[in-house]
């Protein structure tokens, strides 16, 4: 019982550590206080620059996902448990963030990719059509220490991620796969009256090992089973076929990034430009000996830009928040001898909200938003290019009502749509393949197809739950339903359909 | 507003730097191979031209083939191929008439030419040298090997594994004294390989010369090292076959499509007899219940009336069992010798000799009639070949893979007054196609073109 007392205090530290006696919980309810909490955690910049000495949550989340309107490498059926922590504390001259999370999913009917952290814009991975259940576990822990230097102005701050996570199913090929990863994110900053601003470098390691395994000799090494058939997918439609196999990665990140943050009573502007290299190599394990040869190698340069501004008047406040986001990657295949591989997508989002101040007991927010996204892969030898651009415009509403006994409650509601902007997929007939058939053309379809989507949210706060102690029960939900189906190939062997559902319910403690 | 036109001049600039087109210059390109043919020294003077002969190279990550034939000078471009590894196979069919008026000899039977090359890196242009030569080409040859067994679940897993000989000739022969054996080697997927241990040839199989007490010249090419030696018994003249017969070597000689009593008094029994095969009628069976150095399998059942064939080294080996997967390779060779005299060693990886050291004998290649080299189906698991190319260029598989029930077995070449006669160039690769279903019937439904 011990341990198990020592067990939960360690996971709820950073919660128990940070808590603080004012209650925070309308930070995390209302939306705009939520992204700004959000945006100031990535950067000890944005960490000092906000006047949140101390905040804290705990958070057990079950979610559960299912629809057919998914691509071919998403599950029909997932279920997560959740349990998070995350907290801000000023000490001194110290001011500190930390977070934890477990998450243990579960996924149903999920196919074409034993990928352990799902990643579009990864080439190298084993697949295989036979449908299965996962088993997926991760733990997340991270946080940001920043301290005041002598002379008033001048502050260093770390950011620390470290990520571990386990994917395993249970039916043939059986994949098992453990991440992990651990990021150190050293800053700079300078603050002088209202403004900041910081330097960082980010440098970081994660290794990867992937096994495919059998318990059905039958389906082991042979093509009587296609849907047993274990491919290791190397790029966009370029391919090999094997069995029971084992593969190994490693990764270094380096980045660096710039951070400016604008703090005075009425208005807040917060900027942050981070730019992060991931250089990833990919070995075979060699039979009775320490030594791997490396195949491939694959680099994917992440560029990311974005705002967040704020501007509080006397009847209302008003929020502006817009990202960029260019990613762009390639592989090098030692087989090949080059490149076959190009990947690039961008991202511009753009925010806005607006909340109106009521003295009654209910109060609004509305806001707008746009995403456009695009997405470009190409693979050389497969000769099999994608390229699509989709804008997703979407309006919010949220009410939120004050009860007489400081209960709260919110209600959320915002319907977007997703509208293809232009889109391309080339192949030549010749070249049509496993790949083609069962990953590429499903994905094409669900990314050209025009999608209705509706995200609610109802929240209750109460001090009813636990004496003295702010809490909350949480449902959010994402519904997505295709208007128009996308570009439909002869061959293929999925097709996105009906409609997808995402619900997750919540209950959270406030400190 | 101006937050959101900083925003859009800064989004601008990062779309436009991410817009700009640079020119892929480590893009994968198609590359350009020439390969130039040359006969070995021994056949380097007779004047053979190259024009027939055919060039097929084997992409090892795609399985993709590429087919050309040779000009007269010898040389064979292959244009525009995509880049990676692959097995090279050329094949030069003389006739006999030919052949016999270059070189003196007296071939009854058109006499082919083989050579090969194994995972060759081709990243870039460039130019290979590729040498034929020629094998021995057998009178008795091996006409069919089920090596795949048949459902782990629903079948007879390794048990029904069978083997068949076949009389290629147009004389009656005599299986007596007639040896086969299955050849060791590294059962790794080449790309496994570790190269840097020093105890591998370049193809990723076992450089024997590697091996403890190693005193033999071409330890490489001259022998094969066998895992398992039998030998069919008969007093010289007891078990004729006739030209275009056959004879089946059971691993045991029971039919696996109805139940049978284990050695253990335990009935064995498959789910789905259509699966597996009777080989109750078989010639010969292996049977090694009666072996002092091994606890045999309770399925090596001994049929009193099948001849079993003479154990010259089981090896441990609890019963023919050849490897599902296709990581084997078996031979018949044929010598006045006592093959148990015969030195033995171990594979290279093993650098120290206890009594408990597993070791092979050392099969001169000038003995051997005639070897079949396997091969995994799955190309990312393909091993280093393990036979040399005089006796077989390049290896066959079957389709389906591993428990599959289907064997491979040799082509028809032509039919001569009603005689089969299989086709046999010393490269199982274009020599073999496969049966859906292993056939140990010797009738007419076990023959391929």
């Amino acid at each position: 019982m011990k341990y198990i007392q020592l067990l939960i205090l360690t996971l709820l530290f950073p919660a128990v550590v940070f808590a603080q006696k004012t209650t925070a919980d309308s930070l995390y309810l209302y939306n705009q206080d939520f992204r700004t909490i959000n945006y100031i955690i990535q950067s000890g910049t944005g960490l000092l620059s906000s006047d949140i000495s101390k905040l804290s949550t705990v958070s057990l989340n079950y979610q559960q996902a299912n629809g057919h309107f998914r691509t071919a490498q998403q599950a029909e059926k997932s279920k997560t448990i959740d349990l998070a922590t995350s907290g801000i504390t000023t000490l001194g001259r110290f001011k500190l963030y930390g977070t934890f999370n477990f998450n243990r999913s579960w996924q149903d009917s999920l196919a074409w990719t034993m990928q352990g952290l799902p990643n579009i814009a990864e080439p190298y991975y084993y697949a295989a059509g036979k449908a299965g259940k996962y088993h997926r576990l991760r733990y997340t822990m991270g946080g940001l220490v920043t301290y005041q230097l002598p002379g008033e102005n001048f502050y260093i701050a770390s950011g620390l991620d470290y990520q571990y996570n386990d994917a395993s199913r249970s039916v043939d090929p059986r994949p098992s796969i453990q991440t992990f990863h651990l990021l150190v994110s050293p800053e700079l900053i300078y603050k002088k009256e209202k403004h900041s601003i910081g330097a960082g470098l980010l440098w970081g390691y994660e290794q990867e090992k992937n096994s495919i395994g059998y318990k059905n000799r039958d389906f082991n090494q042979g093509l009587s089973y296609p849907d047993r058939v274990t491919y290791l997918m190397m790029g966009y439609g370029y391919y090999t076929i094997g069995g029971s196999d084992k593969i190994e990665r490693e990764s270094d990140f380096f980045g660096l990034n710039l951070n400016y943050a604008y703090v005075d009573s009425i208005t807040t502007l917060r900027t942050r430009f981070a730019y992060k290299q991931q250089k990833e190599d990919n070995f075979f394990p060699l039979a009775n000996s320490t030594t791997n040869r490396l195949f491939s190698s694959f680099l994917l340069n992440d560029y990311r830009f974005s705002i967040l501004a704020s501007q509080q008047h006397t009847s209302f406040r008003h929020q502006l928040q817009a990202v960029v986001n260019y990613q762009k990657g390639n592989d090098r295949n030692v087989e090949l001898g080059g490149v076959n591989y190009r990947y690039s997508s961008y991202t511009a989002q753009l925010g806005y909200s607006i909340q109106p101040f009521s003295t009654s007991s209910v109060n609004y927010e509305f806001g707008f938003n746009g995403l456009l996204y695009n997405q470009q892969q190409k693979d050389i030898s497969a000769a099999h290019t994608v390229d699509f651009t989709y804008f997703k415009p979407g309006i919010q509403a949220t009410l939120y009502k004050k009860y007489q006994n400081a209960d709260r409650l919110k209600v959320s509601l915002s319907p977007a749509v997703r509208l293809p902007v232009s889109s391309s997929f080339t192949v030549p007939a010749a070249q049509v393949n496993v790949f083609t058939t069962n990953i590429a053309y499903p994905a094409y379809t669900y990314n050209t197809s025009t999608v209705g989507s509706v995200d609610g949210t109802v929240e209750y706060i109460t001090s009813h739950f636990i004496k003295d102690v702010r809490s909350g029960l949480a449902i959010h939900s994402s519904y997505y339903k295709p208007l128009t189906t996308g570009t439909v190939y002869t061959g293929s062997t999925f097709i996105p359909s009906k409609s997808f559902l995402d619900l997750s319910f919540s209950f959270n403690i406030y400190f | 507003m101006k937050y959101l036109s900083k925003f859009m001049i800064v989004a601008t600039l990062i779309l436009g730097l991410a817009s700009c087109k640079k020119d892929n210059n480590d893009d994968v390109q198609p590359v350009s191979l020439s390969i130039k043919l040359a006969f070995d020294a021994e056949n380097a003077g007779f004047g053979f031209t190259y024009e027939k002969t055919t060039v097929k190279i084997t992409n090892l990550t795609t399985n993709q083939t590429y087919n050309a034939t040779a000009a007269a000078d010898g040389t064979v471009t292959f244009a525009s191929i995509a880049p990676g590894n692959y097995d090279l196979a050329a094949t030069l069919a003389i006739t006999a008439a030919d052949f016999n008026a270059k070189t003196g000899a007296n071939a009854q039977e058109d006499v082919t030419y083989n050579g090969t090359l194994t995972r060759q890196s081709i990243i870039a242009n460039g130019d290979i040298n590729l040498v034929l030569k020629t094998g021995r080409v057998g009178d008795f040859v091996i006409k069919q090997i089920y090596y795949a067994g048949s459902s782990a679940a629903n079948g007879a897993i390794f048990r029904d594994q069978f083997f068949e000989i076949y009389n290629n000739s147009n004389a009656t022969l005599y299986a007596d004294s007639l040896y086969f054996a299955q050849v060791i080697g590294n059962n790794t997927a080449a790309t496994r390989v570790d190269l840097t241990r020093g105890i591998f040839q370049t193809s990723g199989q076992y450089d024997w010369g590697k091996s403890v007490n190693m005193t033999s010249a071409n330890p490489n090419s001259a022998f094969i090292y066998a895992k398992t030696v039998f030998m069919i018994p008969g007093t010289g003249k007891q078990y004729p076959v006739e030209p275009g017969k056959s004879i089946i070597i059971a691993a045991t000689a029971q039919n696996h499509q109805s139940p049978f009593v284990g050695a253990d008094g335990k009935a064995i029994t498959v789910k789905d007899p259509s699966l597996t095969v009777d080989l109750s009628k078989a010639d010969f069976e292996v049977y090694l219940g009666d072996q002092t150095n091994i606890n045999p399998l309770a399925s090596d059942v001994n049929n009193p009336n099948v001849p079993n064939v003479t154990v010259i080294d089981n090896n441990t080996n609890r019963d023919l069992i050849l490897d599902n997967l296709g990581r084997d390779g078996l031979v018949l060779f044929k010598t006045t010798a006592d093959p148990k005299t015969w030195p033995k060693f171990a594979t290279p990886d093993d650098t120290e000799i206890t009594i408990d050291t597993k070791q092979y004998i050392q099969v001169p290649i000038q003995y051997i009639i005639d070897g079949v080299s396997l091969q995994q189906t799955v190309v990312a698991s393909r091993i280093p070949k393990r036979l040399p190319d005089v006796l077989d260029a390049s290896e066959t598989y079957i389709p389906a893979g591993s428990y599959s029930s289907q064997s491979v077995v040799r082509k028809t070449n032509r039919t001569v007054g009603g005689r089969v006669v299989l086709k046999d160039t010393n490269n199982s690769g274009s020599d073999f196609g496969y049966l859906p279903k292993a056939d140990p019937s010797k009738a007419a439904t076990s023959f391929i073109n």
